[in-house]
């Protein structure tokens, strides 16, 4: 009823025009029924924006007692590490008792170890020729099954102190990281109007069809002569350089693809700069425009807290952008640095040196751990989950069109290595977000001890639609558990 | 905080006691009353001291630059001699450093249960490396870091992490450690007066020792409450922790004081409480409760000290 009947009736408020005009940081959780809706073959279907996974790892060993809960089931009060997720409480998903079990070849160092293990959840890594050996990481395989939508298939960020590999492809070959924020900042994005996409509208039409459609433009028409002139070739060829030149056509198909993925981008964005997404894309601030400052920004990292602070929030910013502007749908950041410097981050005895609190901090039983290295330790984790706890934040106010970014998201948040003793045992690991309605956060759930990671790699592809099953070490590993799946993550 | 940062003031040779900041970019100051800060002085990007003392009229600081361990010493507060560890194979880290029987002695630690020493009359010219104590299982940890020094007794006193506790006898060549060394008795700082040495760690944590093998008297204060600093200021112990600071006579019984913008690194000497905050902050108290920034460093402040320049 209008209260006010000499005036005319208010105009029915959007859910965005709410949200907007409240100030509301976080948005509400994901409730389907309030998702718009498009019209698909005759019935309306609800919008869902495609799902992201991102991975947020932090280098080095954690300190359990204050990482997981007590308490299975609903959360309470989050330990002492995670307390700057208070606020995101009901949108987080933490998981213990999860291991690695993995060998190694024996020439590996103990961080190697760690580290290679750490995404892949390998039955063994180990060095070929003086090079990183693993299996495929769970990033690479999430690329596969969803990069082909994005503009590109993954992206992954960080190692800001030349950290060890945890990226490997397929043929468990170690794989690029972009350590520099300038210079990630713009392979994603440089030339490119940024825009929030209109997922009702995109996912209401067909935008790439209108590209396919369009005319061929120069790149294409360059890899079309390539292609000519190479099946001419071809035929000339023995057997072994057809074999030879097939494996570069392939390579100048997949440019062919690529090319082509970017204009029909090009087109979807360029309808999206018309009618826009609800939120603004999100830039990162504090960013090092120049070469000068980017370089001071990497010098520094390691050894200046509030430099290592901007470098984590920059790479965090792009990360969420990335996902917001479907940049990707795959985003990895390393993070953290184990030969870092934590003057004022660490409060509490002299030593400020990552790598030495972590040793220290740590022993067979934790009553024989220094106790001054471990509370330093524990201050440098409750120091790198802040930084989290913001791009989380961030991500929940991000507006989808009736969903947030984080209702669309799985970000895995963890550490390679469980504590400072390289240990592999109950690794910290928490979901953030929704994955699009598929996870049920706000619980702990402990695990049988020693539970494979692979499992929950096997989970994680799972939401993203890979329905093999399997992943790692999942099924052989000699800790094998809940026949390599992760039960009640729904 | 003062309205505006003092600029670097012109070097002048200084002698007499005098407080000494040392930290990153190779950071060096110098003052008499924690107030005023002269012959600032820095040095290249990545510079780090991260231990300082006074000894034979002399200041030492030593740290790292890349992967060299290096050094300064300076006699006069203005011109600083440098020089290199480097030559000391197998040296993982030094520190912490101290002046006892007329020669400055750096504790080298090459990775293991057993530190060594090295030792300087001038802070120029070292000595080959000396095992601190043959009695290596009596040490606590694979890795013991050794961090802070007491003198008194007749005696030094070093502890160090994993509640690690050396004592050795002025003359001696060695050091005798205290026996069942707990790690939940890590002291993070030590000091010495009244006949006792009185040390300070988590948790409000105070314990004393009249030799440095036996400590007795452990108390504890409240959660969170690390005392980061330990001094003597001529009539009590302070200890400087985060959030309250504990007074004591005699090492036993205990005064707790809410405390202000408590430093993480703190000194006493002329009448005052001199510490530094990160990122180079410095903070000064006449009680050791409540602390006022006076400056701030262009970097962070990683050790202080307070002694004598000169004869």
């Amino acid at each position: 009823m209008n209260p006010h009947p000499d005036r005319p009736a208010p105009a029915p408020v959007s859910r965005r025009s709410f949200l907007r005009g409240a100030g509301v940081l976080a948005a509400l959780p994901f409730l389907e029924s309030l998702a718009p809706t498009v019209l698909r073959a005759g019935l309306r279907v609800p919008v869902k924006p495609p799902v992201r996974f991102g991975i947020y790892t932090v280098t080095g060993g954690t300190v359990s007692e204050s990482w997981v809960p007590q308490a299975e089931g609903k959360l309470g009060k989050l330990p002492s590490i995670l307390r700057s997720l208070e606020a995101q409480k009901n949108e987080l998903l933490i998981l213990s008792n999860l291991a690695q079990s993995g060998g190694s070849d024996g020439k590996l160092n103990a961080h190697e170890h760690c580290a290679y293990l750490h995404l892949t959840a390998a039955d063994k890594v180990g060095k070929l020729d003086g090079r990183p050996l693993a299996s495929q990481s769970i990033d690479e395989r999430a690329a596969e099954i969803i990069g082909a939508e994005s503009l590109l298939p993954a992206v992954r960020m960080g190692y800001s102190g030349g950290e060890t590999s945890f990226f490997f492809d397929r043929q468990g070959r170690s794989l690029p990281v972009e350590r520099n924020p300038r210079t990630a900042f713009e392979r994603m994005f440089k030339g490119r109007q940024l825009v929030a996409p209109n997922w009702p509208r995109r996912l209401g039409a067909s935008a790439p069809e209108v590209a396919k459609s369009g005319p061929r433009n120069y790149e294409t028409q360059v890899v079309d002569l390539i292609l000519e002139d190479a099946r001419r070739t071809q035929k000339k060829l023995g057997y072994a350089d057809q074999g030879k030149l097939n494996e570069y056509l392939e390579s100048v198909y997949s440019i062919e693809m690529r090319v082509r993925r970017v204009q029909e981008r090009i087109a979807i964005e360029a309808l999206d700069m018309k009618d826009p997404g609800p939120s603004n894309p999100h830039l990162p601030v504090n960013f090092p425009v120049t070469l000068s400052a980017q370089d001071q920004m990497m010098r520094a990292v390691g050894r200046n807290p509030a430099v290592h602070a901007d470098y984590l929030r920059i790479m965090a910013d792009l990360m969420v952008l990335a996902f917001q502007t479907d940049t990707t749908r795959v985003c990895s950041l390393g993070l953290g640095d184990d030969g870092a410097l934590f003057p004022g981050v660490v409060t509490v005895g002299y030593e400020h040196h990552a790598h030495t609190l972590e040793h220290h901090g740590n022993s067979g039983r934790i009553e024989d751990a220094d106790p001054v290295a471990r509370e330093g330790l524990r201050q440098i984790h409750t120091w790198y989950t802040q930084f989290f706890a913001e791009a989380v934040a961030k991500m929940a106010a991000i507006d989808e069109g009736g969903t947030s970014l984080l209702d669309n998201t799985v970000m895995l948040y963890t550490s390679y290595m469980s504590d400072g003793g390289h240990g592999r045992t109950n690794y910290p690991a928490l979901l953030a977000g929704r994955a699009g309605g598929l996870l049920k956060p706000g619980r702990h759930i402990a695990y049988q001890k020693d539970t494979p990671v692979a499992n929950l790699y096997v989970e994680l592809l799972d939401m993203l639609g890979d329905r093999r099953g399997e992943f790692g070490n999942s099924r052989v590993s000699k800790k094998a558990a809940y026949g390599g799946r992760l039960p009640g993550l729904v | 905080m003062p309205d505006v940062i003092p600029k670097p003031t012109p070097l002048v040779p200084i002698s007499g006691a005098v407080f000494v900041a040392v930290g990153e970019n190779g950071l060096r100051a110098f003052s008499r009353d924690g107030l005023e800060w002269i012959n600032q002085q820095v040095d290249r990007d990545g510079v780090l001291l991260q231990h300082v003392c006074f000894g034979q009229g002399r200041c030492l600081a030593i740290g790292k630059f890349g992967g060299d361990s290096i050094g300064w010493s300076t006699a006069d507060g203005a011109s600083w001699d440098a020089f290199k560890l480097n030559a000391q194979a197998y040296v993982g880290t030094y520190g912490p450093i101290f002046s006892a029987d007329g020669l400055f002695r750096v504790i080298a630690e090459a990775g293991g249960p057993a530190p060594t020493e090295i030792t300087s009359t001038e802070g120029k010219v070292w000595s080959a490396r000396k095992p601190l104590t043959l009695d290596r299982k009596g040490m606590l940890g694979f890795d013991p870091s050794l961090r802070r020094v007491a003198q008194g007794n007749d005696r030094v006193v070093i502890v160090g992490d994993y509640g690690a506790r050396l004592m050795r006898k002025t003359g001696a060549a060695l050091f005798d450690i205290a026996p069942s060394a707990v790690a939940k008795n890590t002291l993070i700082d030590v000091a010495f007066g009244n006949g006792f040495f009185v040390g300070g760690g988590m948790h409000g944590l105070c314990m004393r020792s009249e030799d440095g093998l036996a400590w007795t008297d452990r108390t504890t204060g409240e959660e969170g409450e690390h005392i980061n600093a330990m001094v003597w200021d001529g009539q009590q112990f302070v200890g400087v922790g985060q959030g309250a600071t504990y007074l004591s006579k005699d090492g036993k019984a205990w005064r707790r004081e809410p405390n202000e913008s408590a430093p993480t690194n703190a000194t006493f000497g002329n009448g005052v409480f001199v510490g530094t905050l990160w990122p180079g902050k410095l903070m000064r108290s006449t009680d050791g409760i409540r602390w006022k920034q006076v400056r701030e460093f262009p970097f962070h402040v990683l050790a202080m000290s307070y002694g004598r320049l000169g004869a």
